[in-house]
């Protein structure tokens, strides 16, 4: 499936809107906001039809997967999105990922887990809000997690740079690094850059990491900001490819359309993630071409001059 | 004492707290005032009687229709025998654990980091550590979540 999907789920007492526009969506946040009547709306709607009393507007069928069903369920159900409300326990097995992986579905699950075996964006993580409560509360999905202001104020004033990716992407921020007189270290993966921020919390730190896939592990490192809330900041872009793609450092191959709404272009059915998709973009665009792409070894091409500034406007943006 | 077991208990804790409250739930539950002060807290909600509930969003309903999170409040309360999957709750339900631990022992099972923000002590059962902040509970508990 592909597509941005604005869905409206209600009944005569409360309003739902939800922003989706990837594969997997995760609602967490306080208790009391309104997640479990969501799921309890979309149950009654995918039982009792419209004579439920609910109105569901989606342009494609929402299914709602409970824990006795779910295995049975969810090889039939295509192109549609699939809501899984908290403690269904299965999101968090093996059995569950390989179904997603390569699944025409959308799927939103509630929960406050951490589902590391599924690559889900830190922007799809969401939060409901009221927004207006009068005879009628309306609610809207929001993302739960601010975006980094200043990125390359916050790379040049710091004392670290913890990056997740040790190939191409250190690499080029090993560069610019350099030249502002900041460390730079990798962290190996990204399970790991929980860690390396602990390990030098005193110092000034600057962790870069790919949102696109990121979704499982910002949790705990959000939680370690709040402590200390000007020592240690995350600056999450889709992937480092997708920053060069952004930068147009490829001139006229940019893919400008792909990059202004990307949902239209990822088919969840062949990526897990958005970030596996800009890599192979990337790959694709650059072969045969000076600026060959190369995720192992960055291309030196990229380390020149012109083309570390074009990145730097990225990171900008 | 606050005493938690952060990941995966199998059977010795209740995962889906949603269903075991549908089953165990008993009307007295919500005749002491820890009860009205966290339906009033965390669901902005007030007790009409012990089987109904006065939901500003909802109208009126009955227990099973409060939140996830005051339904394991009342399951940790009410069944101190009990250990149960906290992460039903939210943030906005730390304090009221805090505030059940500091009058019993209360055990519970953690699958992400609650945000308790306020002072507090809580033993890890996972390597008998004991924390007393949010930066000594992280650190202690992001290898298991």
């Amino acid at each position: 499936m592909t597509g941005k999907y604005e869905i409206k789920i209600s009944n005569n007492r409360v309003s739902f809107t939800l922003i989706l526009e990837r594969n997997i969506s995760i609602i967490r946040g306080d208790s009391a906001t309104g997640k479990t009547t969501l799921i309890g709306l979309l149950r009654d709607y995918e039982q009792h039809g419209k004579s439920s009393g609910v109105s569901v507007q989606s342009k494609k069928p929402c299914r709602v997967l409970t824990r006795d069903d779910w295995q049975e369920r969810i090889e039939r159900i295509r192109d549609s999105i699939i809501f899984i409300d908290e403690g269904n326990d299965f999101v968090k097995s093996e059995r569950f990922a390989e179904v997603v992986k390569n699944s025409s579905n959308y799927y939103v699950i509630i929960t406050r887990e951490n589902l590391y075996q599924l690559p889900y964006s830190v922007n799809s993580i969401l939060k409901l809000k009221t927004t207006n409560r009068r005879k009628k509360t309306y609610i809207r999905s929001y993302p739960l997690y601010d975006r980094l202001n200043n990125p390359i104020e916050q790379i040049t004033g710091s004392d670290l740079v913890i990056t997740e990716d040790s190939n191409a992407g250190y690499e080029l921020f090993l560069s610019i690094t350099q030249s502002h007189d900041v460390a730079c270290i990798p962290a190996n993966g990204k399970s790991n850059v929980f860690s390396q921020i602990i390990d030098h919390v005193d110092e000034k730190i600057l962790a870069i990491a790919d949102g696109a896939a990121f979704g499982a592990e910002v949790d705990k490192i959000y939680q370690l900001m709040e402590e200390h809330p000007n020592k240690v900041t995350l600056y999450l872009p889709e992937s480092f490819e997708w920053l060069i793609l952004k930068s147009g450092i490829l001139g006229a191959q940019t893919p400008v359309d792909i990059l202004a709404t990307p949902s239209t272009y990822i088919d969840s059915s062949l990526y897990f993630s958005w970030e596996q998709y800009f890599t192979d973009l990337l790959i694709q665009i650059t072969s045969n071409t000076i600026l060959r792409y190369n995720k192992r070894h960055l291309n030196p091409v990229y380390l020149q001059p012109a083309n570390v500034a074009k990145f730097l406007d990225a990171i900008r943006d | 004492m606050l005493k938690i077991y952060f990941g995966d208990m199998k059977e010795e804790a209740v995962y889906n707290t949603e269903v075991y409250f549908k089953n165990v739930f008993e009307d007295h539950w919500l005749e002491d005032d820890f009860a009205r002060e966290i339906i009033k807290g965390v669901d902005k909600s007030e007790v009409i009687d012990t089987h109904l509930i006065k939901s500003p969003v909802l109208g009126m309903i009955p227990p099973t229709m409060l939140s996830g999170g005051v339904k394991t409040l009342l399951l940790i309360k009410n069944c101190p025998n009990m250990v149960f999957n906290a992460s039903t709750c939210g943030d906005n339900c730390a304090k009221y654990i805090l505030k059940l631990a500091r009058e019993q022992d209360v055990t519970i099972n953690l699958h992400h980091i609650m945000r308790f923000n306020t002072r507090f002590e809580a033993l890890i059962l996972n390597d008998n550590t004991t924390v007393s902040n949010m930066e000594q509970l992280i650190i202690a508990s992001a290898r298991y979540v």
